[in-house]
C-alpha cells in the first residue's frame, strides 16, 4: 500500500486547520490595527 | 528516498508554521492585555535597587559619547546609578573622549567610571572586568551605539521589582535608529520588529521564557558573579548567559516598555559578518545545552533548547531541502520545454508534491502576518511601504538567512576539525 493513501488525507486535513487559524490570526490582527489607527491617528481633524 | 525526504520536509514546514501560529497567539493574549494596563511612572524611587550600568566600548570614538549621555540623562536616581565605561584596547579616540565627556561640569558629582583595558575577552572579557568594580545590585548592559529612552531603565527595574525573587533578568526592546537608510536596515528593521513584537512577547505571555539581547537589559548582580560572569569563549554570550540563568531557577522577563535605540548595519558585509558570528555563536548554544533534552531539566528549558534547535538546525534543514526539490523541479520543468525527454530526479507518488507547495504557501502568508502583526504595534511602522516590503523580503532579506546558516555551519565544523579558536568580531559602527 502506498504511503499516500494516508498522507494525502493527512495534508487536506492539516492544511484545513491551519487555513481556518490563519484567518482568525488575520481577523485578530487586522481588528486590532484598526483600533490603533482610530486611537493614534493625529491626520484627521475632528469637528 | 526522494518520497521520503518530501514528506519529512512537509511534516517539518507543518511543525514550524504550527510554532509560528502558536507564538502568535500568544504575542496577540500579550498585546490585548497590555492594552488593558495602566501605564505607571511611579513618583518615589527611593524603593528602587542601586544598578551599575556597564558599557563596553572597543574603538566607538564614533558613537560613544552620545551613548553615554544618554544613559547619564536617564530618570533614574543619581545616586542609586554607577555608570562604568570600558574602553577596551581602543586605538582611536574614545577612552579620550570619555575623559571629555567626565570633565563635562554637568556630571561632576555622577559615580561615572572609565575602565581602560588592554587584556583578552573580547566584550565578555571587557564586561567581566567591570563586574569587579560593580557597587550595584542590579547590572546592567548597554552597547556603545545604545540610545536609551529617557525611563528605559526605570521600566526594567520595574519589572523586576514585581518578583524580584523570581526574576533572575530582566529585557526590553531596542529599535533600529538607522531603520530608513537603505534596503537592508529596512528589512532588519522588519525583522527587529517581529522579534520583539511577536517572538519575545508571544514566548513570555505563553510560557515565561525570554532571552538576554546583547544590550538594554539588566541582570542581578549575585546572580552574575554566582555564574561566574561573562563566558569569554562564548561567541555570542547573551544567549550563553540567558540558558545559565535559566539552568538556576530564574526567569528573564520582559518589560516591554524600556526601550532603547541601537545601530544596525548598514552594509551586506558587515550584516553578513555580524549575524555569521551570531549564527555561529547559537549553534554553539545549542550544542552546549542540547543534553537538557534528556536530563532532569526543567520543562522550560527543554523548551527553550528546542526553540533553539528547530530554529537553527530541523527548519533551516528542512527549509534547504523544500527550496532544492522547488528549484530543481521547475529548472527541469524549463528543460522539459525544449527537450522533453529530460525528466526530473525528484519526481513523487501522486499529489503530494501539491502540499509541499501549500505548506510552503502557509509559511508564507503566515510570515507575512507576524511582520505586519508587530508593525501594527509600533505606532508609524503600519504603512504600505513596509507591507510591499514585509512581502518582498521573503524572497530576498530572509533567504539570506540560508547562507549565513550554511556558512556559519561550515566555519563551525571546520573550527572543529581544525581546533581553530572562534574569532569575537565587533559590528562596524556607521558615523
Amino acid at each position: 500500500m502506498s504511503y499516500t493513501t494516508w498522507f494525502i488525507p493527512l495534508c487536506i486535513g492539516v492544511s484545513i486547520v491551519f487555513f481556518i487559524v490563519i484567518i482568525i490570526l488575520t481577523a485578530s490582527t487586522l481588528s486590532f490595527r484598526a483600533k490603533v489607527k482610530q486611537k493614534y491617528d493625529r491626520g484627521r481633524f475632528s469637528d | 528516498m526522494t518520497d521520503f525526504l518530501l514528506v519529512v520536509s512537509i511534516v517539518s514546514i507543518w511543525i514550524a508554521v504550527l510554532e509560528s501560529i502558536i507564538i502568535m497567539a500568544g504575542a496577540i493574549l500579550f498585546i490585548h492585555k497590555q492594552n488593558r494596563q495602566k501605564l505607571v511612572n511611579p513618583s518615589n524611587l527611593e524603593d528602587f535597587p542601586t544598578v551599575t550600568v556597564m558599557v563596553p566600548a572597543h574603538n566607538e570614538e564614533l558613537v560613544i559619547q552620545a551613548t553615554v549621555e544618554h544613559i547619564l540623562q536617564m530618570n533614574y536616581p543619581h545616586h542609586k546609578m554607577q555608570v562604568i565605561v570600558i574602553a577596551d584596547n581602543c586605538k582611536d579616540r574614545t577612552a579620550e573622549r570619555l575623559r571629555a565627556l567626565k570633565a563635562n561640569e554637568r556630571y561632576q558629582g555622577r559615580d561615572f567610571l572609565i575602565l581602560e583595558r588592554t587584556g583578552t575577552g573580547g566584550k565578555s572579557g571587557a564586561l567581566n572586568d567591570a563586574l569587579k568594580q560593580a557597587t550595584g545590585e542590579w547590572i546592567c548592559v548597554y552597547d556603545a551605539d545604545a540610545a536609551p529612552e529617557k525611563n528605559a531603565l526605570l521600566f526594567l527595574t520595574q519589572k523586576a521589582m514585581e518578583e524580584p525573587e523570581r526574576y533572575g533578568a530582566v529585557f526590553g526592546r531596542n529599535k533600529a535608529r538607522n531603520r530608513g537608510r537603505n534596503f537592508l536596515s529596512q528589512c532588519i528593521n522588519l525583522e527587529l520588529v517581529t522579534i520583539q513584537r511577536v517572538h519575545h512577547t508571544g514566548l513570555w505571555q505563553l510560557f515565561k521564557l525570554g532571552t538576554i539581547p546583547g544590550t538594554n537589559f539588566i541582570v542581578k548582580t549575585a546572580l552574575i558573579r554566582d555564574i561566574g560572569g561573562w563566558d569569554e569563549q562564548a561567541i555570542t554570550e547573551d544567549t550563553a548567559i540567558s540558558f545559565e540563568i535559566l539552568t538556576r531557577g530564574q526567569l528573564i522577563a520582559l518589560a516591554p516598555q524600556a526601550e532603547a535605540y541601537q545601530q544596525e548595519p548598514e552594509d551586506l558585509k558587515v550584516y553578513m559578518k555580524q549575524r555569521e558570528r551570531w549564527a555561529k555563536g547559537n549553534y554553539s548554544v545549542v550544542t552546549d545545552n542540547i543534553h537538557h533534552l534528556f536530563d532532569h531539566s526543567s520543562w522550560r528549558i527543554k523548551l527553550h533548547v528546542l526553540y533553539y534547535a528547530a530554529s537553527y538546525f530541523w527548519f533551516m534543514i528542512a527549509i534547504i531541502i523544500s527550496d532544492i526539490i522547488f528549484i530543481a523541479n521547475i529548472v527541469y520543468q524549463i528543460i522539459a520545454l525544449f527537450n522533453p525527454a529530460v525528466v526530473s530526479p525528484f519526481q513523487f507518488q501522486g499529489d503530494v508534491y501539491v502540499y509541499l507547495i501549500i505548506a510552503w504557501a502557509l509559511m508564507y502568508y503566515i510570515y507575512v502576518l507576524q511582520i505586519n502583526l508587530a508593525l501594527a504595534t509600533d505606532i508609524g511602522q503600519s504603512n504600505t511601504r513596509n507591507f510591499i516590503l514585509s512581502c518582498v523580503s521573503y524572497f530576498t532579506y530572509a533567504q539570506l538567512f540560508l547562507v549565513i546558516s550554511v556558512k556559519a555551519f561550515y566555519s563551525m565544523i571546520m573550527d572543529k576539525i581544525t581546533g581553530r579558536e572562534s574569532k569575537w568580531y565587533k559590528t562596524e559602527r556607521f558615523g
